[in-house]
């Protein structure tokens, strides 16, 4: 992969993030960058357990799609 | 948890961001390391969850940041005059010093004073810099093997999310008969492979894999642990591009590899 390619994925990556609904940008984020279990999740946000999972699942769907 | 005989995307995708709780994850875990399936499914969702670090909001500092900094070097600096004040005062000689007479004694045990603690200030901040020096080397060793894992991160996403990579079952040989493995391979990005639980090795010996070309003798692709590049039991190799492959190889070889294979072979596959 070329560093033009590269940035390329980045900003596509960051344009992604962008556009996720603002519930599944904040699971997404609380569980890679803070760390956190998908239990703690559900309880900072209040939200059911199932719902967390379905968050995750469907921001990881649509950052894969840019990795091809 | 699992679907089936296999874990499901899902709990794979959440190990994989670290968002499973201890107890769940090492269920999953355990299943992973006795399932190639999904062990390969997992390196993939790692490799995915690896580059999700690019998608961090880039944060540009305060405006105001420089200007901070340089008032705490002005300020550090006019601290350091006013200490270094009393000692350009012995310097000439003690002209500038008033003649105190009887109180002239007073005033050298406060001037020794300073120096000795000045000479202790000096010291503390001479050991500081000794210690940041050594910090500021550790930092650089760990940015520079992030770049190095970031060019293998590279490599791996290369391979394993190219259209036209094909895939290669490899059967274990000899000792190695109950062990399987999996090579990915692609001309134009690279090899990687997958190979399960292999027989520990004496500390002279090293697992070397191997890309049989279909012209020619074999090309060494790397080693299996030290030396190698590895998540967990996913290995990239390192392979000529636009080489047509044949079969892919592990042998048993000497600590440090071979330039063409020379011991038993535990894991083999063509395409």
């Amino acid at each position: 992969m070329t560093y033009y390619q590269w940035e390329n994925l980045e900003r596509n990556l960051r344009t992604v993030m962008g556009s996720l609904p603002e519930s599944q940008r904040e699971a997404l984020e609380c569980a890679y960058f803070e760390g956190m279990s998908h239990t703690e999740i559900a309880e900072k946000t209040g939200q059911p357990l199932g719902t967390v999972k379905t968050r995750i699942r469907s921001a990881m769907e649509a950052l894969k799609k840019v990795l091809g | 948890m699992s679907n089936g005989e296999h874990i499901r995307l899902e709990e794979l995708e959440l190990l994989a961001l670290g968002a499973l709780p201890e107890d769940e994850a090492a269920a999953v875990q355990a299943h992973v390391s006795g399932c190639g399936e999904c062990a390969l499914k997992l390196a993939q969702e790692r490799g995915c969850a690896a580059v999700l670090a690019f998608a961090a909001k880039q944060e540009k500092p305060a405006g105001t940041i420089k200007a901070e900094l340089m008032a705490r070097i002005r300020a550090n600096r006019e601290s350091e005059e006013r200490l270094a004040l009393p000692a350009r005062l012995r310097a000439d000689g003690g002209a500038a010093l008033p003649r105190l007479g009887a109180r002239g004694n007073w005033w050298n045990w406060v001037l020794a004073t300073a120096a000795v603690a000045l000479a202790l200030v000096s010291f503390g901040l001479s050991w500081q810099n000794r210690r940041m020096a050594a910090e500021l080397q550790k930092e650089r060793q760990a940015a520079d093997t992030l770049i190095r894992d970031r060019e293998q991160i590279e490599k791996l996403v290369g391979v394993l999310a190219a259209p036209d990579t094909v895939t290669v079952k490899l059967a274990g040989v000899g000792d190695a008969a109950n062990t399987s493995g999996l090579v990915k391979f692609n001309p134009k990005t690279g090899m990687v492979l997958y190979a399960a639980e292999l027989p520990k090795l004496p500390a002279d010996k090293s697992y070397q894999m191997w890309l049989v070309p279909a012209n020619g003798a074999p090309i060494n692709a790397g080693l299996l642990g030290a030396g190698g590049h590895a998540w967990g039991n996913l290995w990239t190799a390192e392979v000529p591009l636009n080489t047509q492959a044949k079969a892919f190889a592990v042998t048993i070889e000497p600590a440090g590899g071979m330039p063409q294979p020379t011991g038993p072979k535990v894991l083999l596959g063509a395409t």
